[in-house]
């Protein structure tokens, strides 16, 4: 499913933030991404979400090297991925309904045929009073279930996501990642970067240290909510 | 429920998007265009009929040598005409219509009945044969010496110059003005592309193919350039209503064609730079 090999990163020519990175991940897994400020999180999800290619070694994502592919492909490809960004990114002027709808509406689909998932989704996760409201009404918390929302409702293969629970409250934070625990259960492949040991203590799955350009992967902890 | 469906509202929101100056500007853009298409076109017009006048109206001026008068050189001139192939009717003028010809330059009643005036014959040449001027010049010569062949080349010479620098200047102002409007479209385009770079990323990021950005582009302008040139096109017409009590052809159904190109032309013109301009930037990201 992800494959880096020998993969390094830089920006414009200068250092490298990521030297030398393997990581392999098998279709289906789970798996939190730990590890330092600084220690190169985001960049390694910037480049698992094609954000970024990498600037030497070899990144295979779907079973495909994603440096052999034309622009259409890598689009198409990020279909495939949802992404949670640390900074929400939701688009102001759209209300929250039509952030959410944002990847089936590139995609094609027609309205009709999404709009009550959407409705479904968005009352789960407790958003289902503020469909038409704007992001700037919305507080951290429910710009961040919002942006959860908009990665995982065209059921990607893959989701990436980058502190998704950064800006809620803990129990809303269990809440979102039993969410995408239940997606991973349909067989998607999850990647949460997180500093919150309360978040990746409580779920049964295993975690991937990335510290000194080396990733190490540790064994899941217990797991009092799952 | 629903404030509005997730299909009412554009993804780039007009407020970042060029608006009223790129209006105002292309409006007035289409308006030169038109303009300067419209008065080549009845320029144009005009100028081929002062030349079919000009090659239809022929003269020969008979003046007086030393040894023949005008009169006596008439008949011979006469004869050759009527021999002559390609020359249709011809009409002596008399000293009624000879004074009428030089009143506007001289006065009404300033023209004394002693004035020596040569005679002067007006040719038609007939359409269907062709005229031999050259020909016909050298025997008139041959047998009236003082017979002198006027087929106003000189006149028809300064009317094709002026015609053909009326149209060159015509399409001077045509491509400077079209290199105009695709530079501030280009402009403008460029600004919403930086204005809306952070949506850009984020629909880049779900997926979305350049040409999806692209069209999202190419509506907002193309909808801004249909409404702007359609409101140049008016202020042309209104404007050439206004010139047709004097230049009957600008009322013309045929002179509406040709102004319609112009907003016709602007629309895919606009849709053209704007999604070369943004497939270019496009290609240019991750």
């Amino acid at each position: 499913m992800i494959r880096l090999q020998n993969v390094c990163l830089n920006y414009d020519g200068g250092p490298n933030i990521l030297d030398n990175i393997d990581l392999a991940l098998d279709e289906g897994s789970f798996h939190f991404l730990t590890g330092p400020s600084g220690a190169g999180k985001t960049s390694l999800l910037k480049l698992i979400f094609l954000a970024h290619r990498p600037s030497a070694g070899q990144l295979d994502l779907f079973g495909q090297n994603v440096k052999t592919l034309t622009r259409a492909q890598l689009a198409m490809m990020r279909r495939q991925i949802g992404v949670v960004f640390q900074d929400f990114r939701l688009i102001d002027h759209l209300s929250v309904y039509q952030n959410v709808t944002l990847p089936l509406r590139i995609a094609g689909k027609r309205e009709a045929d999404y709009r009550d998932n959407v409705t479904e989704l968005l009352r789960w996760v407790g958003l289902g009073h503020q469909m038409d409201s704007k992001p700037e009404t919305l507080s951290g918390g429910e710009k961040q279930r919002a942006a959860i929302a908009r990665a995982v409702i065209a059921r990607p293969r893959l989701i990436v996501a980058d502190e998704p629970t950064g800006n809620v409250d803990p129990e809303m934070g269990i809440r979102l990642l039993r969410l995408l625990d239940e997606l991973n259960k349909m067989g998607t492949t999850i990647l949460i970067a997180t500093h919150d040991n309360y978040i990746w203590s409580s779920f049964n799955h295993p975690r991937l240290h990335l510290e000194n350009q080396h990733i190490q992967r540790l064994a899941p902890e217990a797991a009092p909510y799952v | 429920m629903f404030e509005k469906s997730a299909a009412a509202t554009p993804l780039l929101p007009p407020r970042n998007m060029a608006g009223p100056a790129l209006l105002a500007v292309t409006v007035v853009m289409t308006l030169l265009a038109c303009l300067a298409l419209g008065s080549t076109v009845l320029v144009d017009r005009a100028a081929e009929r002062w030349l079919t006048r000009a090659t239809s109206a022929v003269s020969i001026q008979i003046v007086e040598t030393r040894s023949q008068t005008a009169d006596e050189q008439l008949p011979a001139v006469l004869r050759e005409l009527a021999a002559t192939p390609g020359v249709g009717n011809f009409h002596v003028l008399d000293k009624d219509e000879l004074i009428r010809l030089l009143e506007p330059w001289l006065g009404t009643g300033n023209i004394s009945t002693d004035l020596p005036l040569p005679l002067l014959i007006e040719v038609s040449p007939d359409p269907t044969a062709k005229f031999a001027e050259e020909a016909l010049r050298a025997r008139l010569t041959a047998v009236a010496p003082g017979a002198r062949l006027d087929t106003h080349g000189r006149w028809r010479e300064m009317l094709e110059r002026m015609a053909r620098a009326l149209r060159f200047f015509a399409g001077l102002v045509l491509v400077m003005v079209t290199l105009a409007t695709g530079t501030v479209i280009l402009f403008a385009t460029r600004a919403g592309l930086k204005t809306n770079e952070d949506i850009l990323d984020v629909l880049h990021q779900i997926g979305a193919q350049d040409s999806f950005i692209s069209r999202r582009f190419e509506k907002h302008f193309v909808k801004l350039t249909a409404i702007a040139s359609a409101l140049g096109f008016l202020a042309a017409l209104a404007f050439f209503y206004a010139l047709g009590s004097l230049v009957p052809d600008a009322r013309s159904a045929a002179f509406l064609v040709y102004l319609v190109c112009v907003p016709a032309l602007a629309v895919p013109f606009s849709w053209q730079v704007t999604r070369y301009y943004v497939m270019t930037s496009l290609k240019t990201r991750v």
